[in-house]
């Protein structure tokens, strides 16, 4: 008898108090994943200099674009590039993410922006006191590497420029409407001076000159 | 009134009625086959006074049926408004307790807090072009053990905290005064006030990372719900008194009541456990997407320990219902006792009367 009256007593409440479970059923879907949540996510990686990239390839190949499908796209906090720039003595990795742990490990590449050969805007930031410490030499027409695990991408460097934080997300957001390939380098300003909260950014632009077009499904 | 309601208070007109129309219904019949095939009046009589018996037997047996329905029925709230009740007791005790907050908190989430806080300042740090050494020995694990503290306390009790970081700021400024000096650091614009507000943000960081987010919103659930919440229990208690009042006094033995007491407790034990033993056993609350770390872990203990109120409860009704089971059972016994002894009693007697 007892275990009837809990089977009733549950269905009688599920009844009763049905708005009050329908709203707590929808904010657990919000909050509750199908595993728990990684703390100590370890970074990764993916890249492999050593890979065969379709730009390697004679020039005589008709190689000019690849297939989405044929790149392995990053996940957070993976390792899927790395970009140089010899004149600088820039070299740094790139992760997907720029969480704090990322920006301790080398560049991040913000999520909200694009991978190479897309043609759209890519926006790569670092700590202005490690990895992206070169860039207080950097000048236009420098030619920045981007070494990804599907190919290597260059950038001619165009536009060396100080903006306040607020400009820069300005900046950004329109860019990113743009149908054009730059690269963006960002980090803060100035260098090797204490300033308390440091709200400008030092902003690289670079226009693409080599690397293949990723195409997003086989035409 | 209806007519089961009449039956089971007992209401002579009631039952008089009822048994004379069935009485009517089935007795006719036969009497008039007796009268035809024997035409004897006191076999007519016989019949009549056997078929009252029966109709008699069979209003007994409906209102029994009656009054055990209604048990069963009144058993079922009865349980439901346990259960209510068993549920207000651990929202007032746990989610609304500065005491059990405090029990949620475990040993290490002080030193949580403090490697999220030193983090944080480490994050900020760097790229302000100090050295990370700079936060060496500014914040302990007592600093943080005695603010957290004070907040969950100030939250409880309805008066804002203010932690004091005097000792903290001086030692920050010291280490920074010290580091720019040391490095010869170029500082961009007024040392004192870049200092200033370096130091102004790191406090910032630390008061964020100190503070349980949404403490106070259960005190201000707490201040609308605590009233409402009590006077429910109230109710529910005086009701489920009432409930097994009623329930004893249905029956001519307190044990036959006690029948049903022991389903409600019974029950309830099921309902206060199996759910939250479910979700305890499943861990889904720990599948929940909250950051940091230990603002995880303080919510997935929170929620360990309401689950685990849930069971001690349960424990407390289940021993209740063995209470109740092993009353049923003596008082059953005693009464069997009492009836065996009498009947025996009573046949010894006849057997030295008839010596």
């Amino acid at each position: 008898m007892p275990a009837i009256f809990a089977v009733l007593g549950y269905g009688v409440l599920r009844v009763a108090l049905a708005p009050v479970w329908n709203l707590g059923v929808s904010i657990a879907s919000l909050v509750i994943a199908d595993d728990a949540p990684n703390f100590n996510p370890e970074l990764s990686s993916t890249y492999n200099p050593e890979a065969e990239k379709p730009s390697d390839a004679p020039e005589d190949s008709e190689d000019d674009a690849i297939s989405i499908d044929d790149i392995d796209l990053p996940s957070d906090g993976e390792r899927y590039a790395n970009v140089t720039c010899e004149r600088i003595g820039l070299d740094s990795p790139v992760y997907w993410g720029d969480s704090s742990a990322i920006l301790r490990n080398g560049a991040g590449h913000s999520k909200f922006s694009f991978l190479p050969g897309f043609g759209r805007i890519i926006v790569l930031s670092a700590h202005n006191t490690s990895f992206f410490k070169p860039l207080k030499d950097i000048e236009e027409g420098d030619v920045i590497t981007l070494d990804t695990n599907y190919d290597t991408y260059k950038y001619n460097v165009t536009s060396v420029k100080v903006m306040h934080e607020d400009d820069l997300g300005k900046k950004i957001e329109n860019m990113l409407l743009e149908e054009k390939e730059t690269l963006m380098l960002y980090t803060c300003y100035p260098f090797h001076a204490i300033s308390g909260r440091k709200t400008k950014r030092l902003v690289v632009l670079g226009e693409r000159i080599e690397g293949v077009d990723v195409i997003w499904r086989e035409q | 009134m209806p007519e089961s309601n009449q039956n089971i208070s007992g209401s002579p007109a009631g039952n008089n009625s009822t048994s004379k129309d069935r009485s009517a219904a089935r007795g006719d019949s036969t009497v008039r086959s007796s009268q035809n095939v024997k035409g004897g009046t006191s076999e007519s009589s016989h019949l009549r006074h056997k078929n009252d018996h029966r109709s008699k037997s069979s209003d007994n047996d409906s209102r029994e049926r009656s009054r055990t329905i209604i048990s069963y029925i009144f058993s079922f709230v009865l349980s439901l408004f346990v259960l209510l009740g068993t549920v207000c007791i651990v929202v007032l005790a746990c989610l609304f307790s500065e005491g059990f907050f405090f029990n949620v908190i475990e040993d290490d989430y002080y030193e949580s807090v403090l490697s999220e806080v030193v983090t944080a300042a480490e994050d900020y740090t760097i790229p302000a072009e100090f050295d990370i050494s700079v936060l060496d020995g500014v914040f302990t694990v007592s600093d943080v053990r005695r603010d957290v503290n004070g907040y969950i306390t100030a939250a409880f009790r309805g008066y804002n905290y203010k932690p004091d970081m005097q000792s903290q700021n001086s030692e920050l400024y010291a280490n920074v005064s010290n580091f720019i000096a040391e490095n010869n650091v170029p500082v961009e614009g007024d040392q004192e006030s870049v200092i200033s507000a370096y130091v102004e943000e790191i406090d910032n960081i630390y008061l964020d990372k100190v503070t349980i987010p949404g403490i106070n919103l259960i005190e201000m659930a707490r201040e609308k719900v605590k009233g409402f919440i009590t006077v429910a229990l109230i109710l529910l208690f005086a009701f489920s008194l009432i409930l097994c009042v009623v329930l004893i006094r249905l029956y001519r033995y307190p044990h036959q009541g006690a029948r049903f007491i022991a389903y409600s407790a019974g029950g309830c034990t099921l309902m206060s456990f199996v759910l939250p033993f479910y979700f305890y056993l499943s861990k889904v609350y720990e599948r929940v997407q909250i950051s940091p770390e230990y603002f995880y872990r303080f919510v997935t203990s929170y929620i360990r320990h309401i689950l685990f109120s849930f069971m001690q409860a349960s424990l407390i009704w289940l021993i209740l219902t063995i209470g109740c089971v092993v009353f049923v059972y003596l008082s059953k016994n005693n009464m069997l006792g009492g009836k065996l002894r009498k009947k025996l009693m009573r046949k010894i007697g006849s057997l030295q009367r008839r010596h």
